[in-house]
């Protein structure tokens, strides 16, 4: 899906800003995550830490049965789409009739075909994500299109957000920063919510639950290399910036990603190319954490690659040895490649006639 | 006294294009260069390196380092090649201060070639005749540069057409080619169509995995478009 950008003036400092925010608070991370626990439940809410998706459905199945609640209703932040495959298997595990509730790109409660109030607000059960847990506020932001993901967490009694540890931002007036940039490209509004219900309060939800997953993400915190991917804030921009987009499955995640964690162009297509590193609205060198993600693969592969490689480098560190291989492979290039024969000097040997 | 330049024809020129990097040598001397190549070259170390085989492009990088440890001026015939050295590789030596110290400073001394001759040796002209149509190829590490344009439009009789999308992939991509050779290829066909399309005779471009993976294409589609490095164009008279 290609989405018009709309371009602004102030971007390049909304994005070093951006990126200055990101960075600071994953340097951070243990103190911000404590901050944000202690400011949702000053407000009234729980905050619960979870190390991948099974600890989260067995809560939610838990908390369904002490409060006899048989309905739920997901929804998924803007353009998130880790939480969004988060979310789905949460709610695919709990019940399978809501997965409906659960398509589409932008956010997106129920599609526009099946939205069903009286469900809504029948049933027991919110479950939504995030795109950003505010630590001074307690709350959290769900950037949205033309629909009311925040119904989700509004209507049923009960609501739980389910957001990725590296979705906290410090201070709400942070929120100037990434909404702006989310605009130029998602247009819609969005909704903080925090809490349950208080005394006087019309509406809102009676118990608020905060679900932080760790999923993989602290273990990707404490590698220098691949830190700054967990800056991404779904913006999407990367894989459609890619000039390999047509055979990469745009934003696609590859196993090598497990869990899911960013919507970054597969490792393995668009090798050269600087693109998404320039389209990055938060400054993710991603060329260079690519490499870093190779690396892994291949220690987990242990296929014949890193073997190529040992015997290239043997090679290419001893110039004569290379002038031979190179010989011999000269004469199988055209059949591996189907094409016609190199030329028949190489240039080595060109420039040694033309130096006699 | 004239400057020193020396070549780092990059291990693809070196066996599959080294028209290209004689035809640099015959331009950087025209520009009043002493122009040198040095034996004990191989490869900057990318292959590895975008493989993920850290080490094993260390290795390599650290030759390259030994090899041209005093040379003044390092030409390239390839932007991704000079990028690696310009960029990546002093990353690798993270562990390693003196060899990380060594790679930054020898780094500032990579040239990719259309680069030297704009912000180095800053000549007007080469005295270059190519009476052909031309359109330019940009490749993905390097999209949009003016600069290659720029010297093509300096040329004498030649007539510079762009072409469509040539900022989108050829489908060589490094390493990706070999990953999913089918729909690359829809790539490279894709960019063919597009040289036709602008009725050029010549296509050209600065980086030789890109051109051969266009050369092979459209050799088997008996077309008579050639793909040919900007030096080649440079120093035609």
């Amino acid at each position: 899906m290609n989405l018009p950008t709309q371009r602004r003036a102030d971007m390049p400092e909304l994005r070093a800003r951006a990126a200055a925010i990101k960075k600071h608070v994953l340097a951070n991370l243990d103190h911000y995550l404590v901050e944000t626990e202690k400011q949702v439940v000053a407000h009234g809410g729980q905050v619960l830490f979870a190390q991948n998706i099974d600890e989260i459905v067995a809560f939610i199945q838990l908390l369904a049965q002490e409060r006899g609640v048989a309905s739920f209703v997901g929804a998924r932040a803007t353009g998130v789409r880790n939480e969004a495959s988060a979310l789905r298997r949460v709610v695919e595990a709990l019940s399978s009739d809501v997965g409906a509730y659960l398509s589409g790109h932008l956010a997106t409660l129920i599609d526009a075909a099946s939205f069903d109030l009286d469900r809504l607000f029948a049933a027991g059960i919110g479950i939504t994500g995030a795109n950003f847990v505010i630590a001074d506020a307690g709350a959290v932001c769900l950037a949205e299109g033309d629909d009311f993901a925040s119904l989700a967490g509004a209507a049923p009694k009960t609501h739980i957000v389910v957001a990725g540890i590296e979705k906290i931002i410090p201070r709400t007036r942070d929120l100037a920063v990434f909404l702006r940039l989310l605009s130029a490209r998602y247009p819609g509004h969005s909704s903080l919510l925090s809490g349950p219900r208080r005394a006087g309060e019309l509406d809102g939800p009676e118990a608020f639950y905060l679900v932080l997953l760790d999923g993989g993400r602290s273990a990707i915190l404490a590698d220098a290399e691949k830190r700054e991917l967990l800056r991404c804030i779904h913006y999407g921009a990367c894989p459609e910036s890619c000039p390999a987009t047509p055979v990469g499955q745009p934003g696609a995640l590859t196993p090598l990603l497990k869990p899911p964690l960013i919507a970054a162009p597969d490792v393995y297509t668009s090798a050269l190319s600087d693109a998404c590193r320039e389209a990055c609205p938060v400054n993710i060198n991603f060329p260079r954490a690519r490499v870093a993600l190779r690396q892994d693969a291949l220690g987990q592969a242990n296929g014949w690659v890193p073997l190529f490689f040992r015997v290239w480098a043997f090679v290419m560190v001893r110039p004569r040895l290379y002038e031979m291989v190179a010989l011999m492979a000269r004469a199988f290039w055209p059949v591996a490649w189907k094409c016609a024969h190199p030329p028949a000097k190489s240039l080595r040997q060109l420039w040694r006639e033309r130096s006699r | 006294m004239a400057k020193r330049v020396s070549l780092f024809v990059t291990c693809m020129v070196d066996q599959l294009l080294p028209k290209a990097g004689m035809a640099m040598a015959d331009v950087l001397e025209r520009a009043g260069f002493d122009v040198e190549f040095r034996e004990a070259q191989t490869c900057c170390g990318l292959p590895a390196y975008q493989a993920g085989c850290v080490a094993h492009a260390r290795e390599v990088g650290s030759h390259f380092l030994k090899t041209f440890a005093d040379a003044d001026y390092i030409v390239v015939p390839s932007t991704r090649c000079a990028g690696m050295l310009r960029r990546d590789l002093p990353r690798l030596f993270s562990d390693d201060p003196s060899a990380r110290g060594d790679a930054q400073a020898l780094s500032t001394r990579v040239w990719e070639f259309s680069r030297f001759l704009l912000e180095v040796a800053k000549v007007d002209s080469f005295g270059a005749r190519f009476p052909h149509r031309v359109t330019y190829f940009d490749t993905c590490p390097a999209p949009g540069q003016t600069g290659p344009r720029e010297l093509l439009q300096r040329v004498q009789d030649l007539e510079y057409v762009e072409m469509n999308g040539s900022a989108e992939c050829c489908g060589f991509g490094g390493s990706f080619r070999w990953d999913g050779p089918a729909e690359t290829d829809v790539m490279t066909q894709r960019q063919v169509v597009r040289i036709l399309a602008s009725k050029a005779t010549h296509v050209v471009g600065l980086d030789v995995a890109c051109l051969l993976q266009l050369r092979r294409a459209l050799e088997s589609g008996k077309h008579p478009v050639r793909a040919v490095h900007l030096a080649e164009v440079l120093a035609s008279r």
